[in-house]
């Protein structure tokens, strides 16, 4: 109970920060591999760039591959995917990274210590 | 104890100008001539995140080495989105927010640790800078705020290269 007080009490402290202030986005790099008519790839990101909740887009026809930043309480990545699929009418499938290298350590050391602070501040 | 914890918090809140989330009236600004301040403070550093963001996804130079954020955890997601945007608003000439580690020692000193082991290359470090490039020609930013940002982050690169 002392440690939960503790806690509570370090996470409302300080308060969230400007960043923790934000409302939380998301994003998802797609795969437009399957997609053979290169005039389709403009057309598709200026759809995706009207789309409700979607913030940027970033698209790159000589890689075929579209990143999307969004707001996940708007629209999800499997809304995305479904709408490129309409629109492309193709299969459009996420494309998933692999590390190839040390990679940047700062999203997991911070994960849980802000997720904590998250959890239990209420000055948002 | 609580409700002596949250009178000192909010005894110890300073802020003036408005922040996300917030209606603080704005009464002066600290940071006035500051890129933060001409670019639309908050609201215009989130702005240049959220496009830095999109093209760093897109980067096939560069997107797998941030692999742990990109593959489905949507809270790895969120702490790379805010790790930037602090980092942004601190080298804009913003309020110090960047909380990464060595961050109370300046922002070279913890962008040599948080690099340390990593062997980014000159290509690498380029093509990273070359999507912050892209995002404030994005955003519209004035040339002048546009050279500013891009010298500061020209300056890390003896911190982050090679280390």
């Amino acid at each position: 109970m002392a440690l939960f007080f503790g806690l509570f009490t370090w996470a409302n402290w300080t308060g969230p920060t400007p960043a923790e202030k934000l409302k939380p986005k998301n994003f998802a790099l797609f795969d437009l591999s399957n997609i053979k008519d290169n005039n389709t790839f403009a057309t598709l990101n200026m759809q995706l760039q009207k789309t409700r909740g979607v913030l940027a887009t970033c698209l790159k026809p000589a890689d075929k591959i579209v990143s999307v930043v969004f707001y996940p309480d708007v629209i999800t990545r499997a809304d995305i995917q479904q709408k490129l699929s309409t629109w492309s009418n193709t299969d459009i499938i996420q494309k998933a990274i692999v590390a190839t290298g040390p990679t940047c350590p700062v999203a997991g050391m911070m994960g849980g210590i802000s997720t904590l602070k998250r959890f239990l501040c209420i000055r948002n | 104890m609580i409700m002596a914890s949250f009178f000192l918090a909010s005894c110890t809140k300073t802020n003036t100008i408005t922040e996300p989330g917030t209606t603080t009236t704005v009464t002066a600004n600290p940071y006035a001539g500051s890129i933060f301040s001409n670019e639309g403070m908050y609201a215009g550093i989130d702005s240049l995140n959220t496009h830095f963001v999109a093209n760093v996804v897109a980067d096939n130079n560069i997107n797998s080495i941030f692999v742990a954020s990109f593959n489905g955890s949507t809270n790895n997601e969120y702490n790379f989105v805010s790790s930037l945007y602090n980092f942004l608003v601190t080298a804009t000439g913003g309020p110090n927010i960047y909380d990464g580690p060595g961050a109370s020692q300046g922002l070279a000193v913890s962008m040599m640790q948080v690099h340390h082991g990593m062997h980014i290359t000159t290509p690498q470090f380029t093509s990273l800078a070359g999507d912050l490039a892209t995002a404030i020609h994005q955003c519209k930013w004035s040339k002048a705020d546009s050279t500013g940002l891009m010298t500061a982050a020209a300056s890390l690169a003896p911190d982050i290269i090679g280390q």
